[in-house]
């Protein structure tokens, strides 16, 4: 017969070696053996029942790499030979320990140097350290990313819950690894001074706290993976997929389009004659809104301008409009986009001058391509007019500020 | 300037290049050798006995002779015998310095 099997969850960290010890002990007295060779599943320990009796439980700090690719490989065959040599048995690696267990209580403590002990550990703090960094350098480069691209802007675009949540999840792992090293470090001097290990979790109660912790870390997780997966089904981090023709727009944009800044008795046509009749989002537009702003609007037109002197010109226009939820959010996101431009002025960007405009606040700069920025309540413009275009940026700055009003 | 770690031994590792110091051994030899000679006073553990052969390995104070199973068994090397002597120096120099009284 099969023995059952049972999944209970740990009261306290991989690294309370003494509580996890304390932990396993107890169970074993009420005849729950863990599973030898088996993982702890989602942090979850495997165990079969068996009679109850004393046993002894002792955690090593593994020596061997613990990363994702190696952590399945266990102590090194000559430290799994010479404890069985000494009574105890490898059961299962949890994080960067390994635990032993023996029923034989002849059988000599597998450490018995503490500070032989306590440099094992050191090896386990270096590797925590390593992963410190490279947490600090995600983090850095998680905040710069959107700091690059704007908090405002980038939860508006890409969606509000995933940078917040990807923030969320780095913030905790970084606390959690960093109480790690510092319990951690504390283990190792109280080894160090030849003092006995006190099973913290256990003895305190704090195992709840713990569990609680553990079960809010691993769910910010699965929620994270679930919402990158949805987001890449649907297309709402590239929302070039969901992108409909100009033609589809209902009704009339918010704000002036090329008809608009056309010269009067002008005629429009569709016709491209360059290589950006390539680009997929040319005459196209998206449109949703978010938790933050009612209604964002990407708009993308190319058109040619035939005048009514025969003459043709070209009129090639990116705009963004957002109507945020409130005009504080508004001003937040005009501070943003003019901070990109401020940072972007010290190496390509030139300030343009522009004209008395009726709005409450505007910037304009030129990038390659000429850029307008306008707010009006809770109204933001962001107008880029291609070089290649012949629109006049002055007079369009009138036109677009005007189509605000 | 702080001593490497291997500069330094511990009292069970001075017992394991002891244990060597008088033949080839396995583990379970050394550590029945170490509880024999200090009267159990000093038990090793195989968790200790592992990282202290892995350390000694590493440093070229040991080498595995032979393997026959789960048995490996070790031998002492040139420069494992000095660092044996160079401790055992300097635990005479101790012993000495203590028994030379209060008046020095």
């Amino acid at each position: 017969m099969k023995p059952k099997h049972d999944y209970r969850l740990p009261p306290c960290p991989s690294y309370d070696l003494a509580g996890t010890q304390a932990w396993l002990e107890g169970l074993a007295q009420k005849g729950l053996y863990l599973r030898q060779d088996a993982s702890f599943f989602l942090g979850m320990g495997v165990f079969e029942e068996g009679e109850a009796a004393p046993v002894r439980y002792r955690l090593e700090a593994a020596l061997t790499d613990n990363s994702p690719l190696s952590r399945r490989e266990g102590p090194a065959e000559q430290a799994v030979d010479l404890a069985r040599d000494f009574g105890w048995d490898f059961v299962c690696r949890r994080g960067s320990f390994d635990i032993y267990r023996t029923a034989d209580p002849q059988a000599p403590e597998l450490n018995t140097d503490p500070t032989l002990q306590a440099k094992s550990l050191r090896v386990v703090e270096k590797r925590l350290f390593r992963t410190l960094l490279s947490l600090v350098f995600w983090l850095a480069a998680d905040l710069l990313l959107y700091g690059c691209a704007g908090v405002l802007a980038a939860a508006i675009h890409y969606g509000l819950w995933l940078p917040l949540l990807l923030t969320v999840v780095l913030v905790g792992t970084l606390i959690s690894a960093a109480y790690r090293a510092w319990f951690l470090s504390r283990l190792r001097k109280t080894l160090q001074r030849g003092e006995p290990l006190v099973p913290s979790a256990v003895v305190k109660g704090r195992g709840l706290r713990y569990q609680v912790c553990r079960c809010l870390h691993l769910g910010a997780l699965l929620v994270l993976v679930a919402v990158y997966l949805i987001h890449w089904s649907v297309g709402g981090i590239n929302r070039s997929e969901e992108r409909s023709q100009l033609d589809d727009f209902p009704g009339q944009p918010p704000f002036a389009t090329v008809a608009d800044l056309a010269p009067e008795g002008a005629t429009l046509s569709r016709r491209i004659s360059h290589a950006s009749r390539y680009r997929k989002e040319l005459n196209t537009f998206a449109r949703w809104s978010c938790l933050l702003a009612e209604d964002v609007i990407e708009w993308e037109e190319y058109r040619t301008i035939t005048l009514p002197s025969g003459e043709e010109q070209r009129a090639w226009i990116t705009v963004n409009y957002y109507r945020l939820e409130s005009e504080w959010l508004a001003k937040g996101l005009f501070w943003e986009l003019s901070l990109q431009t401020g940072i972007a002025q010290r190496s390509f960007t030139e300030p343009l001058e522009l004209p008395d405009l009726p709005v409450d606040d505007t910037a304009a700069y030129h990038r390659f391509n000429d850029y307008l920025l306008l707010r009006e309540g809770d109204r933001i413009l962001y107008v880029q007019l291609y070089d290649y275009s012949d629109l006049d940026f002055a007079e369009s700055a009138v036109i677009f500020a005007n189509s605000l009003q | 300037m702080p001593k490497r770690s291997m500069e330094i031994l511990t009292e069970s590792m001075f017992y394991v290049l002891m244990a060597l110091n008088t033949g080839e051994m396995c583990g379970t030899a050394i550590a029945a050798f170490t509880a024999r000679r200090t009267g159990g006073r000093v038990t090793l553990g195989p968790a200790t006995l592992y990282t202290i052969l892995s350390k000694f390995e590493k440093e070229q104070y040991i080498r595995e002779v032979a393997v026959e199973g789960r048995k490996r068994t070790y031998a002492l090397t040139a420069r494992g015998a000095g660092a044996f002597q160079e401790e055992l120096e300097r635990l005479r120099a101790c012993v000495a310095d203590a028994g030379k009284g209060a008046d020095v």
